[in-house]
């Protein structure tokens, strides 16, 4: 089955399975490598992209519900400028993801500051909750999410 | 690493006609709603026997939520997640909270209503809080020659996690929900019953009183693998009492519980049947407290 889509931006074409994990389409189709091939079940939360700008597991998306859609990685994410409101979050909370969440849980806060400008406390949990690696602790990681939140808005308002 | 796999076929039906009628032709096909059931199993790929795939996340029907003044009806094809922006003041805390404990968003914004409902092999949060609010379900089943419709309990479907199977190839098309309101409404899980259902334990109730009487206590306790556990005798054990209960009279009822449970088909652990009784009693404290506010 042809599938076209757009990763990060680049237009692609896989010729694959129609059940084919995102996840796998990612790592062995494609050039990028950001993520590793983690339970492949939902389980571990560390397979995270962007579909259409709404984060889902990768290994939870079929092949076949790609088509047209735009998939982000942790690879395009970290070249936009939003990038730098969490990496500013992760140094001034003084807490940074180990090396193997940490793609899936900076797209995870930028889904929180981008579906709410004012996340509360129950928001930022329920959305970091699908990982599963407790390398940061909770309250470091709401430290980092408000942080983030704060550079946001002020470049919404520079922007307004 | 992939050579011999045969590709499975994917069919898009846009509205339910197309869907009833595809299903008919393919009654084996593997009906796709979110996919999150189906890609946690690793087993599904590659599919070695090319199966086809029915995907129902473009059926227009399927999507719809409507209301009467009744009731709630919700399309099979309509996300967890959607269900909970419908807002609080017109779902039932217990149906509410039975949504919001069905896994963190990224898997609430996927997975849907009609899958939840349509796991083989587990009975978890929604069908439990569905079946106390009785619930029905339509069905559309188009094995016969003029595909017929059919509204069934939620609770029928779950009573026992085999009998399921049973309707096969049938489609889930919608869940109507009553609006009658509980004066007394509980969801709580016990465990983890996605990833731990040999140990889980879920508990909905929904309760009407006019103080000091109760008039209804519904109450559905999931066993995820075997299915929900509902009984007459017990639900009368409790309306029979007047509000605030006594502390005897929840130790009376927590002792007829755990007897029912022993006596049960349900092949329930010793761990499981305590944690069913104690939540069972924190939520009769629960409406205790609740009644002498
Ligand atoms: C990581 C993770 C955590 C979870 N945690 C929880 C939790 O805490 N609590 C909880 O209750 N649940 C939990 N779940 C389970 C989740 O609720 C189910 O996976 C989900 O409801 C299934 O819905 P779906 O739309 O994705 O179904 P799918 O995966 O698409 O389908 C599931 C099954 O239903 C069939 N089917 C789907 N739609 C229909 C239909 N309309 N008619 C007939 N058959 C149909 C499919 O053929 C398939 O057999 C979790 C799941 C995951 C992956
Ligand atoms: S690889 Fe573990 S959740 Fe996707």
């Amino acid at each position: 089955m042809k599938i076209s889509c757009r990763i990060n931006g680049k237009s692609t074409v896989f010729n694959t399975y129609a059940d084919k994990p995102l996840l796998l389409l990612l790592v062995e189709d494609s050039d990028i490598t950001c993520l590793n091939p983690g339970c492949g079940t939902g389980n571990c939360g560390n397979c995270i992209v962007l579909l259409d700008n709404h984060p889902v597991l990768s290994c939870m998306i079929p092949a076949f519900r790609i088509r047209d859609k735009q998939i982000t990685t942790f690879e395009g994410y970290e070249k936009t400028r939003f990038y730098n409101d969490i990496a500013r979050g992760y140094e001034e909370a003084g807490a940074t993801p180990c090396s193997f969440c940490y793609t899936s849980k900076t797209l995870l806060i930028e889904s929180v500051i981008h579906e709410n400008s004012a996340p509360e406390v129950d928001d930022i949990l329920d959305m970091l909750s699908i990982n599963k690696c407790s390398c940061i602790d909770e309250n470091d990681l709401v430290k980092v999410v408000e942080i983030a939140v704060k550079y946001r808005r002020r470049r919404r308002v520079r922007r307004s | 690493m992939y050579e011999g796999v045969k590709a499975a076929a994917v069919h898009n039906p846009s509205s339910l006609a197309e869907l009833v009628l595809l299903r008919n032709r393919l009654p084996g096909a593997l009906l796709w709603a979110g996919g999150t059931a189906i890609m946690s199993k690793t087993r599904l790929y590659p599919a070695s026997d090319g199966i086809d795939i029915i995907y129902l996340g473009n059926v227009q029907e399927l999507k719809r939520i409507s209301r009467s003044e009744r009731y709630l009806e919700i399309g099979s094809q309509v996300s967890i997640e959607q269900i909970l922006r419908v807002g609080q003041h017109i779902l039932h805390p217990v149906f509410a909270g039975a949504c919001r404990e069905s896994g963190p968003y990224v898997i609430r914004s996927q997975a849907t209503i009609g899958g939840s409902l349509s796991l083989e092999d587990y009975s978890l949060n929604i069908p439990t809080a569905l079946s106390v609010l009785e619930s029905q379900v339509e069905i559309r089943n188009p094995e016969n020659k003029k595909p017929s419709t059919q509204w069934i309990p939620v609770h029928r479907m779950f009573s026992r996690n085999r009998e399921r199977s049973r309707l096969q190839p049938a489609i889930i098309t919608r869940v109507r929900i009553q609006l009658e309101e509980g004066d007394f409404e509980f969801f709580n899980t016990v465990g983890e019953p996605y990833l731990n259902p040999d140990e889980a334990v879920i508990l909905s109730v929904f309760a009407k009183y006019n103080l000091p009487a109760i008039s209804e206590y519904r109450f559905a306790l999931s066993f995820p693998l075997y299915g929900i556990f509902r009984s007459r005798e017990i639900e009368t054990a409790v309306s029979i009492n007047d509000l605030p209960f006594e502390q005897r009279d929840i130790s009376r009822i927590i002792r007829s519980l755990r007897e029912d449970l022993q006596e049960s088909s349900f092949p329930i652990s010793p761990l499981q049947r305590e944690r069913a009784c104690r939540v069972f009693e924190y939520a009769l404290h629960r409406m205790n407290s609740q009644s002498i506010k």
